[in-house]
C-alpha cells in the first residue's frame, strides 16, 4: 500500500492537467497584457459579438515580460491559444524563437505592412506613444517652465528632478533608447544618455513607474506612456502630458497564435474578431488614435499631427540585447 | 502587531514606505526634509520591517517554551538579571536566534520586491535575475545567477549549523511548568517603549493601507470615498480573493503537515540518520535561497510536462506556495522539538505506542502552538504571495494578490489599497478566531 499511495497520488494530480488533451475545442485560452481598466470594455465587446466563443474562452492578464516568459517556459506543452495585445518587440523575439503560428487574421489587409510581421507571425492592432508626464502641482512649487522637448530636458534646472525607467526591465524604456538610436544615431543616442543621467534622480525597473510617480507628486517629471498619465488625469491626479517636439517614441500591441495550440479553430475565430471593425472601434474607446487601421473613425489628438520616430521595430527587436547591454555597462551601478 | 508585514501583499510594505518616506511622502515633505528613502538604507529599512514576522515566528515559538523553573533555578543559585538573560535565556534561545538570522539573511539575499521599488540606483542580484528573465526572458544566464545566489545561503547555513551546535536545548520534559515570569520593573518600561515604538511604527505604515483605499487619489484629492471599493476598473471585482482564501487554506493544512513530518525525521531521527538528516533539512532550507521569479519559471518547466503535469490546477500553487515557503516552517518546528525531551517520547514507546500514535498523542498535542504558528504563517503566504504565482495562475483562477499588483501597475493605487484592505481583513479575522479556537495563550505568535 505504501508503494501504491504516491502512485494514486500522481495519477489523481496528472489527470486534470491531461484532460484537455483529448477533449474536443470546447476552450479558448487567452494570454494578455492589456491593462485591467481597457480589458474589462475590450471583453465586453467581445462577448457582445460572439457570445458562443466567449462562453469557451477565458484569459490570463499580466505584463508582457512575465507572459511571454511563461508562453517560453510552457513551449514543451503550451497552455495558450492566443497572445492579445501584448509589444510587439516580444513578439518579434518569439516569432524568432519559434514559439508563434503564423496566421494572417481576415482583415489583416487593413492594417499597414509597418505594423505587420512580413511572414504574419503576428499582426499590430493598438499604438502606444511616450511623452513628459508633469505634476502641476510640483512644478509650480518647484518653480519648473514645462520642458517641450528632449533636449529642453538637458536644461542643469532639471536636475533630480526626472525620473526615467530602465530599459532592461522595461518595455517602454527600451523602446525610447532603440528610437533615441534612431533620431541621433547609436553614438549620439549614448552621448544624450550620458547627458540626461546627470539630470534623472531615479531609473525605475517598472515602465510604469515614472507615470505613477509623476501623478502622486514623487517626481515633477516621469517620461511615461501618454496613456497612463491619461488613466491618473481621469481619476483627478494633477497632471499634464507633453508631446516632445523632437520626436515622439512610440510602439505598438499585437496578436498572434501560438505554435501548439490546443485550440487552433477558436484561435483564429478570436484573432479575426480582434482586428475587426468593432473591436478597432473598442480599442479607440481607450486609445484615442491609437490603433492600427485607418478605415476605422476615432477620436482625439491625431497620431498624424504628432513628430513619430520613424523606428523600425524589427530592426529594434535584433538590436534589443546588444543595445541593452551596452546601456547596462554605462548606467548600471 | 509584528506579524501584519507578513499580511499584506510584499510590495506594499515599500508602497507604504514610499507614501511616508518618499520624495512627496507624508513624512519626508510634510517635514521638508531633503532626504528620500531610494537607496541602500531604503532596502535596508523597508526588509527589516517586511522579513520581521519570519524572524519573529521562530524567535516567539523558542521563547514561549523555555522552562521558566531554569530561570528561577539560575536566580535561586545567585545569578543576576543580566546573568540569567545571557547564560540562560539566550543560550536556550540559541537555535531560534541563529535560524531567525540565517533565515532573514536569506530572504534578503534573494528579495527583488523591496529593491526594485525603493532601491533607486542600487542594485541587486536578485533584481538582475529578475531582469533576465522577465525583460530579456533569458533563463540560462538566470539560472546561472540563482546558482551564484545560493553559495552564500549555503555559507550562512553552515555557519548557523556550527554556531547551533548538538548541544541540548531541551526545555520541556515530563517536569517543566510554562509560566509567564514577570518581567522585573527596570527593564519593563523600556523594553515596553521600544516594541511598542515598532509596533506603532508598523500600525502606522499598515493604517495607510485601509486609508489611501478610502481617499480619492493619495497625495491630490484627500476627499474620502468608498469609489475604489466599486472596483470599476477591473473585469473580476473582488473575486480573485476567493480563490486566494482556497489557496490559503489548502497551503495551509498541506504545508504544516509536511513540515512537522520532516522536522520530525530532521530532528528525531538524527540519531539514525546521521549526516543524511543534515542533507534533508539543507535541502529543505533550498527554496528560501531561490527568487520568486526562478520558483515560479522553474515550476512551469518541471510540471508542465509528463511524468506530472500540474499547470493549469490548483495543485501547482499549492505545492510552489508550499515548497518555496517551507523552509522557515520546518525550522519552527526544529526549534519546537529541540525544546522537547525525547524521554517523552521513548516513555510512550516503551508503553507500546507506535510511532505514529506517538506522533499524534505525544508530539502533536506539545507541539499546538507552533502547529497553529506554522499553519498561519502558510495561510498568509497563501493570499499574499505574488512573485512565483503570477507564473502560475490559470485562466479562470487569478488571484487576490495579482489582482492588487495588476491595479498597482495600471495606476490605480486607490483600487489596490481597497483589495488590500479586504484581504487585511480576512487575515486578521482568522487569525482572531483561530486564537479564539486554540485559546491564545497556548499560541506563542498569536498573544497580543
Amino acid at each position: 500500500m505504501r508503494r501504491i499511495l504516491p502512485l494514486l497520488l500522481a495519477i489523481v494530480l496528472v489527470l486534470p492537467g491531461a484532460a484537455p488533451v483529448f477533449a474536443a475545442e470546447d476552450k479558448l485560452v487567452i494570454y494578455t497584457a492589456y491593462e485591467e481598466n481597457e480589458l474589462k470594455d475590450f471583453w465586453e465587446q467581445f462577448k457582445k459579438d460572439l457570445p458562443d466563443l466567449a462562453a469557451k474562452a477565458s484569459y490570463i492578464r499580466a505584463s508582457t515580460g512575465p507572459i511571454m516568459a511563461r508562453v517560453e517556459a510552457e513551449r514543451a506543452n503550451p497552455q495558450a491559444d492566443v497572445l492579445w495585445g501584448v509589444f510587439n518587440d516580444y513578439l518579434t523575439g518569439s516569432a524568432k524563437k519559434g514559439l508563434l503560428d503564423p496566421y494572417a487574421a481576415k482583415d489583416s489587409n487593413l492594417i499597414a505592412a509597418r505594423f505587420k510581421h512580413p511572414e504574419n507571425a503576428w499582426q499590430g492592432v493598438t499604438l502606444l506613444t511616450v511623452a513628459f508626464a508633469t505634476n502641476q502641482k510640483k512644478m509650480a512649487e518647484l518653480k519648473l517652465p514645462p520642458p517641450r522637448s528632449w533636449a529642453d530636458l538637458l536644461d542643469p534646472r532639471y536636475k533630480g528632478h526626472i525620473v526615467m525607467s530602465n530599459p532592461s526591465t522595461s518595455g517602454t524604456a527600451y523602446l525610447l533608447l532603440a528610437a533615441h538610436v534612431t533620431r541621433l544615431g547609436e553614438d549620439k543616442a549614448f552621448a544624450y544618455y550620458d547627458a540626461l543621467d546627470r539630470n534623472l534622480s531615479q531609473v525605475t525597473k517598472s515602465g510604469g513607474a515614472p507615470g505613477r510617480m509623476a501623478a502622486s507628486g514623487e517626481t515633477p517629471i516621469g517620461v511615461a506612456l501618454a496613456y497612463e498619465v491619461e488613466v491618473a488625469k481621469k481619476q483627478g491626479a494633477p497632471i499634464d502630458v507633453i508631446f516632445p517636439s523632437d520626436g515622439v517614441a512610440w510602439t505598438f500591441e499585437g496578436n498572434a497564435l501560438v505554435k501548439g495550440a490546443k485550440n487552433p479553430q477558436n484561435a483564429r475565430r478570436f484573432l479575426d474578431w480582434a482586428v475587426g471593425r468593432s473591436a478597432m472601434t473598442a480599442y479607440a474607446g481607450w486609445r484615442g488614435a491609437g490603433i492600427t487601421r485607418s478605415d476605422v473613425p476615432v477620436s482625439g489628438q491625431k497620431i498624424s499631427e504628432m513628430n513619430l520616430i520613424n523606428l523600425d521595430f524589427v530592426k529594434a527587436a535584433e538590436d534589443k540585447d546588444r543595445l541593452v547591454k551596452k546601456w547596462l555597462e554605462k548606467f548600471s551601478r | 502587531m509584528s506579524l501584519l508585514p507578513l499580511i499584506s501583499p510584499p510590495f506594499l510594505v515599500s508602497l507604504a514606505f514610499i507614501l511616508l518616506f518618499g520624495r512627496n511622502g507624508a513624512l519626508t515633505h510634510g517635514l521638508g526634509l531633503d532626504w528620500s528613502i531610494y537607496g541602500f538604507h531604503g532596502i535596508v529599512l523597508a526588509q527589516v520591517f517586511t522579513f520581521l514576522p519570519q524572524a519573529y515566528i521562530l524567535l516567539a515559538n523558542v521563547l514561549a517554551n523555555i522552562d521558566v523553573s531554569l530561570e528561577e533555578a539560575a536566580e535561586n543559585l545567585g545569578a543576576g538579571f543580566g546573568v540569567t538573560l545571557w547564560r540562560v535565556t539566550l543560550a536556550l534561545a540559541r537555535p531560534g536566534l541563529a535560524s531567525a538570522a540565517l533565515i532573514v539573511f536569506i530572504l534578503c539575499m534573494t528579495d527583488f520586491g523591496n529593491p526594485i521599488l525603493v532601491g533607486g540606483r542600487y542594485n541587486v542580484l536578485a533584481t538582475e535575475i529578475y531582469s533576465q528573465v522577465i525583460g530579456m526572458n533569458d533563463f540560462a544566464s538566470a539560472s546561472t545567477m540563482s546558482v551564484v545566489l545560493i553559495v552564500p545561503c549555503l555559507a550562512a547555513y553552515l555557519l548557523n549549523a556550527y554556531w547551533v551546535g548538538s548541544r541540548s536545548y531541551v526545555t520541556i520534559s515530563g517536569a517543566s511548568r510554562a509560566a509567564v515570569r514577570p518581567t522585573p520593573a527596570r527593564v519593563r518600561w523600556p523594553l515596553f517603549l521600544a516594541s511598542g515604538g515598532i509596533a506603532l511604527f508598523i500600525g502606522v505604515i499598515y493604517g495607510l493601507i485601509p486609508l489611501g483605499s478610502l481617499v480619492r487619489l493619495w497625495g491630490s484629492d484627500w476627499t474620502l470615498s468608498l469609489q475604489h471599493y466599486g472596483f470599476k476598473s477591473t473585469a473580476e471585482g473582488a473575486w480573485p480573493i476567493v480563490n486566494s482564501v482556497k489557496l490559503a487554506v489548502v497551503s495551509g493544512v498541506v504545508g504544516t503537515a509536511l513540515a512537522l513530518v520532516t522536522a520530525h525525521v530532521i530532528e528525531r531521527r538524527r540519531s539514525v540518520l546521521g549526516g543524511s538528516a543534515r542533507a534533508i533539512e539543507f535541502v529543505s532550507l533550498l527554496p528560501a535561497a531561490l527568487p520568486g521569479t526562478v520558483i515560479g519559471v522553474g515550476y512551469i518547466l518541471a510540471f508542465n510536462v509528463p511524468p506530472l503535469v500540474l499547470t493549469g490546477t490548483v495543485w501547482i500553487l499549492v505545492t510552489s506556495v508550499v515548497f518555496w515557503k517551507l523552509p522557515v516552517a520546518v525550522l519552527a518546528a526544529v526549534n519546537a522539538l529541540k525544546q522537547i525531551d525525547p524521554a517523552l517520547e521513548e516513555a510512550a514507546v516503551s508503553l507500546g505506542a507506535g510511532s505514529v500514535r506517538t506522533f499524534t498523542k505525544v508530539v502533536l498535542p506539545l507541539l499546538t502552538g507552533t502547529v497553529f504558528s506554522i499553519f498561519v504563517y502558510f495561510f498568509i503566504n497563501g493570499m499574499v504571495t505574488v512573485s512565483a504565482v503570477i507564473f502560475l495562475i490559470y485562466p479562470g483562477f487569478n488571484l487576490g494578490s495579482v489582482a492588487i499588483l495588476a491595479q498597482v501597475e495600471n495606476g490605480y493605487p486607490g483600487v489596490a489599497c481597497a483589495l488590500g484592505t479586504i484581504i487585511l481583513a480576512i487575515v486578521i479575522g482568522t487569525v482572531l478566531v483561530l486564537r479564539a479556537l486554540v485559546g491564545g495563550d497556548r499560541v506563542a505568535i498569536l498573544k497580543m
